[in-house]
């Protein structure tokens, strides 16, 4: 009894916080040419709660699991006032074999206390033209 | 004399029916997303705004606004839709009519030397499963008669 | 005389040429795009407590615990993905290992038998919809007095 107090409170106590974590991202897809070897897309990212909130934005390989090499956001850490919006350049080199090349773009609270970590994750494509 | 007053009988006698109006789009409307993603509308974005001269001289112009559809839309979507408009007219020294296109609207201006009349047009339309994402294009048909 | 031939043969051509028919329509037009977005908000961070036989730590053991709760709105197709779940944090005396931790998950996603394994499903418009996660740990051998935290990412993509 004695110990599955102790835990409980222990479980609790991690949470004690409660503080409600959001983001949004818009565009999730899209796609563009470049005349060059890299490509941008401006993203808008986006606070919808009532709490001012600090997020990473992190660009990946597709899948989301890994980081991507030679890409690049303009804010990398954002700090939105509630209900604020604010626009990032996530900027990506095409290496010149390929004619195209995607990434994802991950958008997650920097903190977090809870058992889900909640993130919003967008998929982009460059094509090399010509 | 007597061959002018033939050409002049000749223009008179022909019928006083239609036409001639100009109508020229100052604006293309654009279109938003609702905040419940149901309704594309430009009440969402801007009206459209079309101008609208060189009418009859002489009899009165009906101006019908009419036909309004979804032109162009990402492949594949076929979804149940439902469409709805609204208008304002002025014109200088007549005000203003306005009034909605269910599913068309019209209205007269008299037959007034270098009348020019102002359309302000607002389109939506919803579908009750949402748009999937690309470009839309709404189109409204605006008639002299 | 020569010149006025040609003024009744033209005051003949105006009058042939005079429109008597109704103009055409002309099309007035509206564009927009459509894009797809996500939102995704945790409500409630979740809480576990030990089962009666100290071997179970979970969200849906009653009394204080609660699932998890997401709130998430969506515009377009979405996919939402649960990976598997991870252990974070335990006491000093505990020797990770010989625990299990799976998911269940009802709203949004049904999924209510727990799994090791992620879970996925397809979103399309929604407006603000609650997603309820349930996290379970299972050690045979019991758990150590003290702290563990657990979490699994949700991922809207």
């Amino acid at each position: 009894m004695h110990l599955k107090t102790l835990l409980l409170a222990a479980a609790l106590a991690p949470f004690a916080g409660g503080l409600a974590a959001a983001q949004s991202l818009s565009p999730m897809r899209a796609e563009g040419d470049t005349p060059s070897a890299v490509k941008g897309f401006r993203l808008l990212i986006g606070n919808p709660y009532r709490q001012r909130m600090v997020f990473r934005v992190l660009p990946m390989e597709p899948g989301f699991r890994v980081g991507a090499p030679d890409a690049a956001v303009n804010f990398p850490e954002l700090a939105l006032a509630p209900g604020s919006t604010r626009q990032v350049i996530v900027s990506f080199r095409i290496d010149p074999a390929m004619k195209e090349r995607t990434i994802g773009v991950c958008v997650q609270p920097k903190a977090i206390e809870g058992m889900v970590m909640p993130r919003v994750c967008g998929t982009y494509t460059g094509r090399r033209r010509g | 004399m007597q061959l002018t007053g033939a050409v002049l009988v000749l223009l008179a006698g022909l019928p006083a029916a239609a036409c001639a109006c100009d109508v020229q789009i100052s604006t293309p409307g654009l279109l938003g997303l609702s905040g419940d993603g149901r309704t594309l509308s430009s009440a969402n974005g801007l009206p459209a705004i079309a101008v609208i001269s060189d009418l009859n001289l002489l009899a009165p112009t009906t101006i019908t606004i009419s036909g309004i559809r979804l032109d162009q839309a990402p492949g594949g979507f076929a979804a149940p839709l439902t469409y709805a408009g609204s208008y304002v007219a002025n014109a200088t020294l007549l005000g203003t009519s306005s009034g909605t296109i269910a599913p068309s609207a019209s209205f007269q201006v008299p037959a007034i030397l270098n009348l020019v009349v102002t359309l302000t047009i607002h389109n939506s339309v919803t579908s009750t499963s949402g748009f999937p994402q690309g470009p839309y294009t709404m189109k409204t048909s605006v008639t002299c008669t | 005389m020569r010149w006025r031939g040609p003024i009744i043969a033209g005051g003949l051509a105006i009058g042939l040429a005079l429109p008597t028919s109704p103009a055409a329509a002309v099309d007035v037009t509206f564009t927009g795009l459509v894009v797809d977005t996500c939102s995704v908000a945790l409500a409630t961070p979740g809480v576990m407590s030990l089962s009666g036989d100290g071997k179970v730590l979970a969200t849906d053991q009653g009394g204080l615990a609660v699932p998890a709760t997401v709130t998430v709105v969506s515009i377009g197709t979405n996919t939402l993905s649960l990976a598997p779940p991870t252990l974070d944090t335990y006491p000093a005396g505990y020797t990770p290992g010989g625990e299990t931790l799976e998911l269940s998950t009802s709203g949004l996603l049904s999924n209510p038998l727990f799994t090791t394994l992620g879970i996925d499903g397809i979103i399309g418009l929604l407006p603000l919809t609650n997603l309820l996660v349930n996290l379970r740990i299972t050690n045979p051998d019991g758990f150590e007095q003290g702290l563990y935290g657990a979490h699994t990412v949700l991922t809207c993509s």
